[in-house]
């Protein structure tokens, strides 16, 4: 009686709190679209940037300044976290919303250069006077230079002005250093003494380790560089040639093997080897010697330290080999789509004036591009516990761009084999080399990079279309007319026809046209950035490079085939298993069957965040529960997305798929429920044991749902991608590439819609043909009797 | 007057000994039980600790040290709210998952009515087509339907959301419209002669007594689309018309690795409504799932 009123009153107190909360949810998002209507009758200016919350800040900082200056002009900054940004902003390309004002990276320059997405820059340039031009230090000019008529870079219009930039540096402990009695080298050094200096301060101690080196692209180039090697052969004119990849350069290959001797071999450089940790941390807690190459922007971080001294010094290089540092930078790119190109062309200049980029300097976490201002007093003393200005200024004397290949996959290839050789030391440095070159020239062979296309043929292919539909239509009414019906039935039949036309819009709309647009996209290629027209018609190309020229697809197949391989039987055993035990009537039983369902409500992003944080291999409720037992064989939990990442991850995923286990278990133990009594009591009758009557009554009267579980599984299996996504994205070595991860990344984030309309449709076949098998295979094992309720 | 040895005693003692399972297999069915729903329940519980545990306890890994100074952190909360936006995240999901929840009952309830209770050429194959399309997967109409919507210049709004939403799921059409094929002919004729048209019969005396599906479509859609990432990730551009899923994953990026604590208090406070929707709406959760199995 009590319990039903609480109960009751709780329903209502609900119900009114949900209302309520939908209620202010329209209302907020209604005034707030409302509100920006009529803020949208003036200049707003969109800007998308990427940063820390501190450079972040300052931006805004600016934003304000110039809203101030111009006050029709409304600022609006978009912030996406840098691993995330470059997908964003093609996807606003491609849906026709690109942001006005947008951080332009050097190497993505050709392309938006060549497809008209970025304005030239020069005639505001040289509105704001020459003085100020000839200030820019001219290197960050030239990297933003390209001429799309003869596609080479250096020359022709300017697509973007540089925010700021920095060279890379190192960063050492200098109380370590002294510790180990080796001189902090200020003034330079050479990789041997590199070497000496970390194997001394790694001999300090268990927990102290000489160096630290984060090794994404940049930092690599930097070391590759300073050992005297090179990404690519040069051709007459001096251009890298990126179809020759300089592997058997002596200093690229020098600089492998240092890299591998101190890491892997020696253990002196820490090895990061899980997702956790980047490495960097241990720097700042003082157990690091060195870390580097860096950027300016570390000393922000160094700034916060106050247990030990740190100190900026140059790069090493090797004896003979002028030192040379890559850029880091980005630049203001203008949107050629934009609305208000004008306006953003001064808001760019105004963010590129003395006046602006005091604002930015401020920061110290970069260099301005104005050399008036980066070798100002103001700016160079920063009142800092290491004065790091002078320094970055020297080294910013022996800038260069490195310039990479278009097709981004080179990148991936380098980064890959970099892995593989210098960190997991799973290849061999003569392995890894050579892969790059292979897997690279592989890549360009592919008829898809190297064959030209005609455009789609789209008008024919409307006409057929149309032809098509137009039999359809005809073949319907002439089949309907053979039906006869009176006024009454046919006044019946217009209304159920009105009620299912909901579905029927829905179904042309978003199943049945887009399933044909994705056929022929799936013949074509096409960017997404381009209006649909400029589509080329490629054939069965997509296909063609999908099976014989793109090794991450294969891998993506292996990945979703051991994940649907270990996830279905242990899901399907365990969730069968716990409704068996939950069938034995134990009391209780419905709080148990709560307790199991309640984590399957749990999914998505949070479910992804939730499974990050307790498989993190430092601080995460599994390792630290798996540790204490296999702590007795003196064995450490794996690294599921670290280093372990071949093997573990996806059995990772798989425990995380096991917690959701209530869904299923539910569906068999309705299924359980309705198995008539008369059957099991038969059977109890002609004395057959529990195990009897388990695998000859209770599994074959349950096998239609073990059948339905299966197939169902296999169908949810192949389409993982959320968790993937929020967790590792591809992880270590692609070893979390996921195929509908793969999927999602082929089209919006390379832009190749045709390439994954056609891996799209592999799945749907795979999915079919799975589905078909499934059923054939299951005649013999299915008893379709007594669910047929 | 009953003979101890009859056969018929006899079976009935066997059957009311076995029915019952031994008491051995009922005990350690039972502490397996237990042990799995501790099991299940840890990452709850670690979820909740951790939320309100300072940064140092948890990056520490140590599980039975407590909070950390000065007791529970409460504080996490506010401050991971406020660095992923929440209120407006909050504002634009609820705003979404209504409109959804609305238009899918109503379309799917439309639908299903349709195939149920009117007879017309076609009514077969359409509902096969429809029931069909549940097989394929998303990922082959995603990229032509985003071209959609980019040619309407929709991107960045909520209708790309919530549209298809408004033009029935097969799954809940089905359910339906077997729970509309059970309702009497009587009923719909006694209406009918009462002159009732047929969007009263459909308002007045469909609707009311479909309770239980309204139910599950309306507890599945709101699961489907609180929870949805990809659909938000590909139309959502602009900041402030974040969801939930992409401020906790934009969270996750920003600040995931290094303040393990807000994040968990932030996923907390993102789960919070659909595990006390679980707890609210038990039955319809279980009844849906069960459904979906048997209608084999």
């Amino acid at each position: 009686m009590k319990y039903s009123t609480i109960k009751s009153v709780a329903a209502v107190l609900l119900t009114f709190a949900t209302g309520l909360l939908v209620l202010w949810s329209i209302i907020h998002v209604s005034a707030r679209t409302l509100l920006q209507e009529d803020e949208a009758r003036d200049t707003t200016l969109r800007m998308m940037v990427w940063g820390h919350e501190h450079e972040n800040k300052i931006l805004r900082e600016m934003a304000d300044a110039y809203e101030d200056l111009h006050p029709d002009v409304r600022i609006e900054v978009i912030y996406v976290a840098h691993n995330n940004y470059l997908s964003k902003l093609k996807t606003m390309i491609a849906a026709g919303d690109p942001p006005d004002l947008f951080y332009l990276q050097y190497d993505l320059v050709p392309d938006f250069a060549s497809l008209g997405l970025v304005l030239p820059m020069d005639e505001a340039l040289d509105e704001m006077g020459g003085e100020w031009k000839d200030d820019i230090y001219p290197v960050l000019l030239q990297g933003f230079r390209f001429n799309p008529e003869t596609q080479t870079r250096g020359d022709g219009p300017l697509w973007g002005i540089a925010r700021d930039y920095t060279p890379l540096a190192m960063y050492v402990n200098v109380d370590l250093y002294e510790q180990a009695g080796v001189p902090v080298p200020y003034d330079g050094w050479t990789w041997d003494e590199f070497e000496e200096a970390s194997r001394a301060i790694d001999g300090l101690g268990d927990n102290i380790f000489g160096a630290f080196m984060g090794l994404w692209a940049d930092p690599l180039i930097a070391i590759i560089w300073n050992h005297g090697g090179e990404l690519f052969e040069f051709d007459e004119q001096g251009n890298p040639d990126f179809t020759r990849p300089d592997i058997d350069n002596p200093g690229l290959i020098a600089a492998f093997e240092r890299i591998r001797r101190l890491r892997i071999d020696e253990g002196i450089v820490y090895n990061a080897i899980g997702i956790n940790r980047s490495g960097a941390e241990e720097f700042f807690t003082g157990r690091v010697g060195t870390i580097g190459p860096t950027g300016r922007w570390t000393s922000g971080l160094c700034e916060a330290i106050d247990t030990f001294r740190y100190a900026v010094v140059p790069m090493p290089h090797v004896p003979g080999v002028k030192p040379r540092s890559p850029i880091m930078t980005a630049a203001w790119g203008v949107s050629a789509k934009g609305d208000h190109p004008e306006e953003t062309m001064e808001l760019v200049m105004y963010l590129s004036s003395p006046a602006g980029q005091r604002l930015l300097s401020s920061d110290g976490l970069s260099i301005s591009i104005n050399r008036t201002i980066a070798e100002s007093d103001e700016v160079l003393n920063l009142g800092r516990k290491f004065e790091d200005g002078p320094v970055y200024l020297d080294i910013a004397k022996s800038v260069d761009f490195q310039l990479m290949p278009r097709q981004r996959e080179f990148e991936d290839i380098l980064l890959a084999e970099q892995n593989a050789a210098l960190r997991l030391g799973s290849r061999s440095i003569e392995e890894a080399l050579a892969n790059i070159k292979e897997l690279w020239a592989f890549e360009l062979s592919s008829p898809l990079k190297t064959k030209a296309y005609p455009r789609m043929p789209w008008v024919s292919v409307g006409a057929s279309l149309l032809a098509l539909i137009a039999a359809a239509v005809t073949f319907v009414w002439w089949r309907a007319r053979k039906e006869k019906l009176g006024a009454l039935d046919r006044a019946h039949e217009r209304s159920g026809m009105g009620f299912i036309s909901i579905w029927v819009i829905g179904f042309v709309a978003l199943t049945a046209g887009p399933m044909f647009l994705s056929g022929l996209l799936a013949l074509s290629r096409w960017s997404a950035v381009t209006p649909l027209g400029e589509a080329e018609f490629v054939g069965f190309g997509n296909f063609v490079h999908m099976f014989s020229h793109d090794p991450p697809f294969w891998k993506s197949i292996w990945v979703t085939a051991y994940y649907v391989v270990l996830a279905i039987p242990i899901g399907q055993l365990a969730s069968l298993g716990v409704a068996l035990l939950m069938n034995t009537e134990v009391r209780g039983i419905a709080v148990f069957r709560t307790i199991f369902f309640v984590p399957s409500v749990i999914t998505g992003v949070v479910l992804g965040a939730l499974w990050l944080a307790l498989l993190n291999n430092d601080y995460g409720l599994i390792n630290q529960v798996m540790n204490v037992p296999l702590g007795w064989f003196g064995v450490r939990a794996p690294n599921w997305f670290g280093d372990d990442a071949q093997w573990a991850a996806i059995p990772a995923f798989v425990m995380m798929n096991l917690w959701g286990v209530g869904s299923a278990m539910v569906i068999y133990l309705a299924g359980l429920k309705a198995i008539p009594k008369s059957l099991t009591e038969a059977a109890i009758i002609d004395g057959a044991s529990a195990w009897h009557r388990l695998t000859h009554v209770t599994l074959p009267m349950l096998s239609p749902l073990i059948f339905f579980n299966f197939v169902m599984g296999i169908i949810g299996s192949f389409q993982v991608f959320t968790q993937a996504f929020v967790m590792t994205r591809r992880g270590p070595d692609d070893a979390t590439l996921f195929y509908v991860l793969y999927l999602y990344l082929q089209a919006f984030e390379f832009h190749n819609m045709g390439y994954a309309s056609a891996m799209a449709w592999v799945l749907f076949v795979v999915i079919l043909l799975v589905t078909l098998l499934a059923f054939r295979g299951s005649r013999n094992l299915v008893h379709y009797e007594g669910l047929k309720s | 007057m009953k003979n101890a040895e009859s056969p018929i005693t006899q079976i009935d003692a066997q059957l009311s000994a076995s029915r019952k399972p031994t008491d051995w297999l009922r005990i350690s069915a039972w502490v397996l039980l237990i042990v799995g729903s501790l099991i299940l329940l840890m990452p709850f519980a670690w979820m909740v600790k951790s939320s309100l545990s300072t940064e140092q306890v948890v990056q520490s890994g140590e599980v039975w040290v407590g909070f950390g100074e000065g007791g529970p952190q409460w504080e996490n909360y506010p401050e991971s709210l406020a660095r992923m936006d929440f209120l407006n995240a909050l504002a634009n999901t609820v705003f979404i998952t209504f409109f959804s929840i609305v238009g899918m009952v109503l379309s799917s309830s439309l639908v299903g009515f349709g195939f149920a209770r009117f007879r017309f050429r076609g009514r077969k194959p359409l509902f096969i087509l429809m029931l069909s399309t549940m097989m394929l997967p998303p990922q082959v109409t995603m990229i032509p339907v985003f071209v959609l919507w980019r040619y309407l210049g929709v991107i960045d709004t909520f209708w790309p959301l919530v549209l298809p939403m408004c033009l029935a799921g097969p799954f809940f059409v089905f359910m339906f419209r077997q729970f509309f094929s059970q309702i009497p002919e009587d009923l719909v004729e006694a209406a009918r002669i009462d002159g009732a048209s047929n969007m009263r019969i459909y308002f007045q005396l469909m609707l009311p007594l479909s309770k239980p599906v309204i139910a599950i479509t309306a507890i599945y859609t709101f699961m489907g689309v609180w929870n949805d990432f990809l659909g938000p990730l590909i139309y959502l551009n602009s900041p402030e018309k974040n969801t939930l899923a992409l401020a906790l994953n934009a969270f996750r990026g920003q600040y995931g690795i290094s303040d393990a604590h807000l994040l968990m208090a932030a996923s907390f406070v993102c789960m919070f409504p659909c595990v006390v929707l679980f707890f609210a709406a038990q039955r319809y959760f279980i009844e849906g799932v069960s459904t979906s199995g048997m209608k084999g």
